[in-house]
C-alpha cells in the first residue's frame, strides 16, 4: 500500500477544478439556501443552461468564448426568472418542486433527437474550449511537488476556477454582512414579518436566487471548461444533491461553507476511492469481496457516512457557529 | 377616557373602510359596512371567536385579499395594496403569536426595521458602504434606545431565539416602532402573557399614544379593552355590531348577546360583563 500516493490523489481532487466547480455551485446555493431559505434542488438545471449556454454560442455560433460566458449567465438568470416568478409567492416548497423538476427536464430535453441540431444529443460535443486553453500560460509541462503534480492545462482551469470561487465568496460577504443580507437572513427567518416591516420580499427572494443561479451557471462553464466536454448526463440531480451535501459539509450559512465543504468532499471522495483500490489490486481486500468496479459506489456511500455523523455531531457542518451551543445552554448563559 | 380627544366626530380618521368583504367559500367572513380608526386615540376592535376580527385585520393589513370594499389611510387610497407597501405608508402590524426573528439578534431584529435603509438595495449594499454605514449608525443609535426602553437592552447582542414569550412580544413592539408608524395594528397583544407584563404592555401601548402614533389592536379581553381603550369597535359573524366609548359598547343589549352566546363568556352574567366595563 502507498498512503502517499493516496494522499496525492486526495490533494489533487481537493485543489482540483472539479473542486472549484463544486464550490461554486454551493456558495450560490448557500446564498439561496444558507441565508434566504430558498429550497433550490435544481442546482444542476443552472450548471446545465449556463455550461451549454457558453458551448453552443461557440460551437454552433462562432461566438467568441467572452460572448459565450455572457450567454451562459443570461441562460441562468432567465432560468432562475421562469422558476422564481411564478413560485416564489407561493410556500416554499413550490420551489422545490419547480427546481428539482426543471432540472430533470431540461437535461432530458437537451438529450432528445428533437434538440439534437443545437445541443448535439445524448453525446454531447468535445473539444470546444482551445480558446480558452490558447490564454494557458503555464505550458504544456507540469507542476507539482514530488507525486502530486498537475498539468499545465490543469493548473491553469484550477486557477481560474478557484479565481471565480473567491470573487463569488468576496461578493457573498459583501451582501451578506449588508442591509440586504439582513433582509434575506430575516426572510428566512419568518418572511410574514418582513413583509409587515415595509420589505417586498418577493423581490429579494427572486434576487437571492437569480444571484445563486447566476453561480451555478459559472460552476456549469468551468466544469465543461475542465472536461472539454458536455454531455447532457453530467448534469442529472445528483450533481444538485452534491451541491447541497457540500454546504451541509462545509456549513450552511456561512460564508466560507461552501468552499471548506467542496474541499473536503473531494478529499473523502478521492482518499477512499484511492485507497479502496490499492487494497484491493494489493490483495489486502480480496476481490472476491470487493472488485475495482465497486469503488465508484463505495465511496459515495462513505461519503453519505460522513454526512450522516456530520448531521449527528456538528449539525452546522465543519464551520458550524451554533452547532456547540443548544438553545437550552444559550438560555441559561442569558439568565446567569 | 384618559388625555384621548373627546367626542366622535372632531378627529379625522386616520384609517377607514366602507363596505369590507372577505368570502371563503360560501361563508362570509368579514362583511364590514363602515368601520374608522380616529387618529391619536387606542381604538379597541372586540368581538368573540370567529366573529372576523383576525380576517378584517389581515385584510386591512395586505396579509389577506378582500372581495369586496375600499380603505384608505389618511385619506390616501390604500385598497389592496400589498403588505410591504401599506408599512411603508405608515400602517405597520403585529402577530398574534409572536414573531421574532430567531437567528438574529436583537438589535438585528429592530434595524430591520429601520425605513430607508438604502444597503437594503443589492447595489447600495455593494456601491453604496459609506452611505448606509452612516445611516446604520445612527439606526443602532435609536435601535439602542427602542431596547432600551423595552428594557431588552442588555441583551442586544443575543439571538431572539433565546427570550421568554413575554420579551418576544415587547421586541416585536420595540421593532413595530422602530419604523415610524403612524398606525400600529397590534393583533391580540396581551393572548397568553402573565397579568404583570399585561400592565407593561399597557403602559407601552400608552406612551406609544401619547407619542402621537394611533394604536388598532384586536382584543377579546374585556377588562383589557375596558381600561385602555378611547373607541371600541364589536364584531361578530363577521359584521360590526356597535361601536362607541367602552362603556356604550358594553352596554349594548346586541354586544352582550353576542358574548354570551360564545364558549367564553359562559359564566359571566349580562350585569357582570357590563359591569367590568366601569371598572379601572
Amino acid at each position: 500500500m502507498d498512503l502517499i500516493a493516496v494522499l496525492a490523489d486526495a490533494v489533487r481532487a481537493a485543489v482540483g477544478p472539479q473542486a472549484a466547480v463544486f464550490a461554486l455551485a454551493a456558495v450560490g446555493l448557500n446564498l439561496q439556501f444558507g441565508y434566504a431559505g430558498l429550497m433550490n434542488f435544481g442546482q444542476a438545471g443552472f450548471m446545465l443552461v449556463g455550461g451549454y449556454g457558453m458551448t453552443v454560442s461557440v460551437t454552433r455560433y462562432g461566438a467568441p468564448l467572452w460572448l459565450g460566458v455572457l450567454v451562459g449567465l443570461l441562460m441562468g438568470f432567465l432560468l432562475a426568472l421562469l422558476l422564481g416568478v411564478p413560485t416564489l409567492r407561493l410556500r416554499g416548497d413550490y420551489l422545490a418542486i419547480a427546481t428539482i423538476a426543471a432540472a430533470e427536464i431540461l437535461r432530458l430535453l437537451f438529450r432528445s433527437e428533437a434538440a439534437a441540431p443545437l445541443t448535439y444529443g445524448v453525446f454531447g460535443v468535445q473539444q470546444f474550449a482551445s480558446d480558452f486553453y490558447d490564454l494557458n500560460p503555464f505550458g504544456g509541462g507540469s507542476y507539482g511537488i514530488g507525486r502530486f503534480s498537475l498539468s499545465g492545462g490543469q493548473l491553469w482551469i484550477a486557477l481560474v476556477g478557484w479565481l471565480l470561487v473567491a470573487a463569488a465568496v468576496a461578493l457573498t460577504a459583501l451582501l451578506v454582512s449588508s442591509p440586504w443580507g439582513r433582509v434575506i437572513r430575516a426572510i428566512r427567518n419568518d418572511e410574514e414579518v418582513v413583509r409587515a416591516l415595509g420589505k417586498n420580499t418577493y423581490a429579494y427572494k427572486l434576487q437571492a436566487l437569480a444571484l445563486g443561479g447566476l453561480m451555478a451557471s459559472v460552476a456549469g462553464m468551468v466544469l465543461a471548461l475542465a472536461s472539454q466536454a458536455i454531455t447532457p448526463d453530467t448534469y442529472t440531480a445528483d450533481l444538485s444533491f452534491y451541491a447541497f451535501a457540500v454546504l451541509l459539509l462545509g456549513g450552511v450559512g456561512r460564508v466560507l461553507g461552501p468552499v471548506v465543504g467542496a474541499v473536503l468532499f473531494w478529499l473523502l471522495l478521492a482518499a477512499s476511492d484511492s485507497l479502496l483500490r490499492q487494497a484491493i489490486t494489493s490483495g489486502v481486500i480480496s476481490d472476491e469481496v470487493l472488485s475495482t468496479s465497486d469503488v465508484g459506489p463505495i465511496r459515495l456511500a462513505l461519503v453519505g457516512i460522513a454526512l450522516i455523523l456530520f448531521m449527528y455531531f456538528r449539525a452546522g457542518g465543519l464551520l458550524s457557529r451554533r452547532t456547540p451551543k443548544t438553545a437550552a445552554t444559550a438560555k441559561a448563559e442569558v439568565a446567569a | 377616557m384618559t388625555s384621548s380627544p373627546s367626542g366622535h366626530e372632531t378627529t379625522r380618521p386616520i384609517l377607514s373602510a366602507q363596505g369590507v368583504q372577505r368570502r371563503f367559500g360560501g361563508l362570509t367572513a368579514v362583511d364590514v359596512d363602515e368601520f374608522a380608526v380616529r387618529g391619536g386615540t387606542i381604538t379597541a376592535l372586540i368581538g368573540p371567536n370567529g366573529a372576523g376580527k383576525s380576517t378584517f385585520f389581515n385584510v386591512l393589513t395586505g396579509f389577506d385579499r378582500a372581495d369586496a370594499g375600499a380603505w384608505q389611510l389618511e385619506g390616501r387610497e390604500v385598497t389592496g395594496l400589498p403588505a410591504y407597501r401599506l408599512a411603508r405608508q405608515g400602517m405597520v402590524r403585529t402577530f398574534q403569536l409572536t414573531r421574532s426573528l430567531a437567528d438574529l439578534t436583537l438589535e438585528e431584529n429592530v434595524l430591520l426595521a429601520a425605513p430607508g435603509q438604502r444597503g437594503e438595495g443589492i447595489g447600495g449594499a455593494l456601491f453604496g458602504r459609506r452611505s448606509w454605514r452612516r445611516q446604520e449608525a445612527d439606526n443602532t443609535e435609536r435601535a439602542r434606545e427602542l431596547l432600551a426602553r423595552f428594557g431588552l437592552e442588555q441583551m442586544a447582542g443575543q439571538p431572539a431565539g433565546v427570550l421568554s414569550g413575554g420579551q418576544r412580544k415587547l421586541l416585536e413592539m420595540a421593532r413595530a416602532l422602530m419604523s415610524e408608524p403612524r398606525l400600529l395594528l397590534l393583533d391580540e397583544p396581551m393572548a397568553g402573557v402573565n397579568p404583570r407584563l399585561v400592565e407593561t404592555l399597557l403602559d407601552h401601548i400608552r406612551q406609544v399614544r401619547a407619542e402621537g402614533t394611533t394604536i388598532l389592536f384586536v382584543e377579546h379581553d374585556m377588562d383589557v379593552v375596558a381600561d385602555i381603550s378611547d373607541d371600541v369597535v364589536c364584531m361578530a359573524f363577521g359584521r360590526v355590531l356597535a361601536t362607541g366609548t367602552p362603556a356604550e359598547v358594553m352596554r349594548d343589549p346586541e354586544v352582550i348577546d353576542a358574548y354570551l352566546g360564545s364558549d367564553e363568556a359562559d359564566d359571566d352574567d349580562p350585569a357582570h360583563l357590563a359591569g367590568k366595563g366601569r371598572q379601572p
